[in-house]
């Protein structure tokens, strides 16, 4: 077990199983309960990929509406027997990962011996199939009332040509009615194999006895099959479409949503943790709260709390999101852009970057003080390679100058707007 | 987490309450005024106008720079209400200085900064200036606006609105849009002054301290302007009526699922056994994955992606909310009618008794993982009934709860309000 120093008194132990799932324990002696995570590297993207030389392509929405049925796996009821035993069950699917999480106060043993012996097989039954599908039909005519999803779809729709990227997590009502049991079971033969997933522990526990406890578990004993590497198929062809969009619709606000889209060489040059934390200093330094830039929005009035930047880096691919509600759009419009086109052209501000990294020091010491923070930390580190016990180092040994590839991606040609109207159709 | 120390200093009370197991400090200002629900929306604007609005540090620039310099220290104000009495916190949090090298004055830094933020705003001849209060009116109405475009929170603020029609001097929506247009610059900076020359003050300091450390802060560095009145607390008296007609009301907007609130009063007070009593009940209502409006509603006849209940014992009020879709609106509302009408019969199992009490108490347990909800717990305790929160007390009042409490708590519910956010369509023509 390889143990890590993650904070002056935080330690975080490491062990790959001999099936080959993951684990990570974060020992917090102090607090009351106990979060477990089990995640897959199976999410939304995954709708079309390779097994050796063979293709598949599987319906979208297939890993949100698997994370659905492995509720009810084997006839079991896992909601129910984890509430019978004073815990929280829920799950979670995204773009590249499934995630199922429990959180108790007692009977940690039972649980996570639970857990693992719900996943070693698939055996979906008929009746449960079409409960989900008409729970997932609900879910899905929701998000359709989001006018904050509409946006974000359509902004999706014009960096990326590939559907795996573009469709919502959950999928079309059209192909979850498609999916059946045998697809289902193959489909968990391939992705919930323990090579191709990890487990993250943080709560009051003992490392040593939980890592004995896992190499005698069933669920790693199980005679797995082969694991055969899957290669994720991407269909991003060159879009001929426009980058700037003006929608007029029967909304009832005006809202701009800006994407920079993140080019795929990058993620072939720089790891994950580099890439997160030069975005996030750059965004900090150009729209955070103590850069200049939102000042200067602010004293023009072309500021509000509806703004928001963010980075979505997911497995393959990804880009920064700026969005704001505003009935300004015009001058707000050309004043941001012009603000995004000029980090490429003009210095970061250096001040306020060597100032940024004592907030960030801070920041990460907060987040040991929240257990499902720093839990989600750990786990997000886990599932991207990030290399937990130099991450600190590495965004206090930054320097301005390592930045300015990175500022090459703030460029026209990367550059997307959706903007949505008041208005009648 | 120990028990609270109780200190006074220059006439306040404060209280520390010490846990190694932060690596932060929070330290929260609470005034609380007795003037009541005219004011609101002047108290609401004085939590964002003062943290925004700093003499020392006129610009986002150089304020944000400074907080960044002192490791991001998180500043906040907010505006509650507790009983009747309207309470403004003022809020800093920021890491502690064991975990941080050549940085023995942080806490001296970081209270330096909360006094500046209460006592030293930028003020024109002693008063706001009319861009601040502009900006803090623009803001809400921002706000409102977001609101509006967020289908899921507005129909929650509308069903608000409608179940406090008819108890408009309980109200306390923050801001009061209605009457933004109200707050003169007269009235805000007469709040802001009422804030020293009426309110009672009290500090609150959590995390791994040295209590005799920061009574030394404390003294050297609390503004004189600071001193605290006695200030009359407030109860919030609901009127309960068995027989109330309930309100109804449908609106119409583009919505592929129906938003459905439905609101029941209760006459059981804060911080007594029946509410221990009736958030078990809200637990086998609607509280949880297991309860019966989820297996009945979502599990057993698939009519809705969501469906539960919370209880806000503040209000007196505990709510249901479900989406569903347009057809089967009369069908989920009679469901709910019918499995509260079982819960008041005691038809509930052993079984689920068992959980929803268990995961009461996990939750009170769990209390002391998060300093900000023990925090409150604590102010909330000792403004209501003037003594430290005690968390031992809860959970065995939650243990001692029986199904005939549960029983009893349920029938305390008087259906009040229905509310359906929903699309126009055939079944209405």
């Amino acid at each position: 077990m390889h143990k890590i120093n993650a904070l002056s008194d935080e330690y975080i132990y490491l062990e790959t199983l001999s099936s080959g799932l993951k684990v990570a324990i974060h020992p917090t002696p102090n607090f009351k309960k106990t979060i477990v995570t089990l995640q897959v590297a199976f999410g939304g993207i995954d709708v079309q990929y390779k097994i050796g030389e063979k293709d598949k392509v599987i319906p979208s929405g297939f890993a949100h509406f698997l994370e659905h049925m492995l509720f009810s796996n084997d006839g079991r009821n896992i909601a129910e027997e984890f509430s019978k035993y004073g815990a929280n069950i829920n799950a979670y699917t995204s773009k590249s990962i499934t995630n199922y999480r429990f959180d108790c106060i007692d009977n940690f043993d039972y649980l996570l011996d639970y857990l693992l012996r719900s996943f070693i097989s698939s055996n979906s039954g008929e009746q449960s199939i079409v409960k989900e599908k008409k729970i997932i039909e609900h879910e899905l005519n929701m998000s359709m009332d989001s006018l904050h999803h509409k946006i974000y779809q359509k902004l999706k729709r014009m960096m990326y040509s590939d559907e795996a990227i573009t469709e919502d997590v959950g999928g079309t009502i059209k192909d979850i009615k498609s999916i059946d049991k045998s697809m289902l079971d193959e489909v968990f033969n391939t992705f919930y194999h323990p090579k191709n997933m990890s487990l993250i522990i943080s709560g009051n526990v003992d490392p040593l006895e939980i890592i004995s406890f896992l190499k005698a578990h069933p669920y790693n004993m199980h005679h797995w099959s082969e694991f055969k590497k899957i290669t994720r198929v991407k269909n991003n062809l060159p879009r001929k479409i426009h980058s700037h969009k003006k929608v007029i619709d029967n909304n009832n606000a005006n809202m701009i949503s800006i994407g920079i889209k993140i080019p795929s060489e990058l993620f072939d040059i720089y790891s994950k943790d580099y890439l997160h934390i030069s975005i996030g200093s750059i965004l900090s330094n150009i729209f955070g709260l103590a850069s200049k830039n939102f000042d200067i929005l602010k004293k023009q009035n072309l500021m509000n709390v509806s703004f928001s930047t963010n980075s979505n880096i997911e497995r393959d691919y990804g880009y920064i999101n700026i969005y704001m509600q505003t009935d300004k759009q015009e001058k707000y419009y050309n004043t941001i852009l012009k603000m995004i086109k000029d980090i490429n052209a003009l210095p970061l501000d250096d001040v306020l970057f060597e100032i940024d990294k004592k907030m960030i020091l801070g920041n990460f010491i907060t987040v040991f003080d929240s257990l499902p923070r720093i839990h989600d930390f750990i786990s997000s580190c886990i599932i991207e390679n990030i290399d937990i016990e130099n991450y600190l180092k590495k965004v206090m040994e930054l320097k301005l100058e390592d930045l300015e590839p990175i500022k090459k991606i703030f460029v026209k040609e990367n550059i997307f707007v959706v903007r949505y109207l008041k208005g009648l159709k | 987490m120990k028990e609270p120390i109780k200190r006074t200093i220059n006439g306040i009370d404060v209280y520390y309450i010490k846990s190694k197991k932060f690596k932060t400090i929070t330290c929260s200002m609470v005034f609380t005024h007795e003037q009541g629900i005219d004011l609101i929306n002047e108290y609401y604007f004085l939590s964002n106008a003062l943290v925004d609005n700093m003499k020392k540090y006129p610009s986002n620039v150089l304020k944000y720079r400074y907080q960044s310099s002192l490791y991001g220290l998180d500043a906040f104000g907010s505006a509650t209400s507790i009983g009747n009495n309207i309470v403004n916190h003022f809020v800093i949090t920021y890491p502690n200085e064991l975990y941080l090298e050549q940085e023995p004055d942080l806490s001296k830094k970081a209270f330096i900064f909360l006094n500046e933020i209460i006592t030293n705003p930028s003020l024109r001849k002693g008063k706001f200036t009319k861009k601040v209060l502009n900006d803090n009116v623009k803001e809400a109405k921002e706000l409102h606006e977001l609101l509006k475009s967020v289908k899921d929170m507005y129909a929650y603020y509308n069903f608000t609105k409608l179940f406090y029609k008819d108890k408009l001097d309980l109200q306390f929506n923050f801001p009061e849009n209605d009457r933004l247009s109200d707050v003169t610059l007269d009235t805000f900076t007469n709040a802001y002054n009422d804030m020293f020359n009426k309110d009672s003050v009290s500090i609150f300091v959590t995390g791994d301290i040295d209590e005799n450390k920061f009574d030394e802060i404390i003294k050297e560095t609390l503004s004189p302007r600071i001193v605290n009145h006695q200030v009359k607390s407030i109860d919030r008296n609901f009127s309960y009526n068995k027989d109330a007609k309930p309100k109804i009301k449908k609106e119409y907007d583009n919505v592929s699922q129906s938003r459905i609130f439905i609101g029941y009063t209760t006459n059981i007070k804060y911080f007594t056994r029946d509410h221990a009593a009736l958030s078990i009940m809200n637990n086998i209502f609607g509280g949880f994955d297991q309860s019966k409006l989820f297996i009945e509603i979502r599990e057993k006849h698939n009519l809705s992606y969501y469906v539960d209940s919370n209880y806000q014992p503040e209000e007196n009020l505990v709510t249901v909310s479900l989406s569903t879709s347009k057809a089967n609106e009369d069908i989920v509302i009679q469901k709910v009618t019918e499995i509260l009408d079982e819960i008041k019969a005691g038809e509930f199992s052993d079984d689920l008794f068992k959980q929803a009490k268990e995961n009461c108490m996990n939750s009170l347990e769990s209390l002391v993982d998060s300093q900000s909800r023990y925090l409150l717990q604590h102010i909330k305790s000792y403004h209501l009934t003037g003594e430290k929160y005690d968390l031992q007390h809860r959970i065995s009042l939650y243990r001692s709860i029986t199904q005939e409490d549960v029983v009893k708590a349920a029938n305390s519910l008087v259906l009040d309000t229905v509310y359906l956010y929903t699309k126009r369509g055939d079944l209405d023509a």
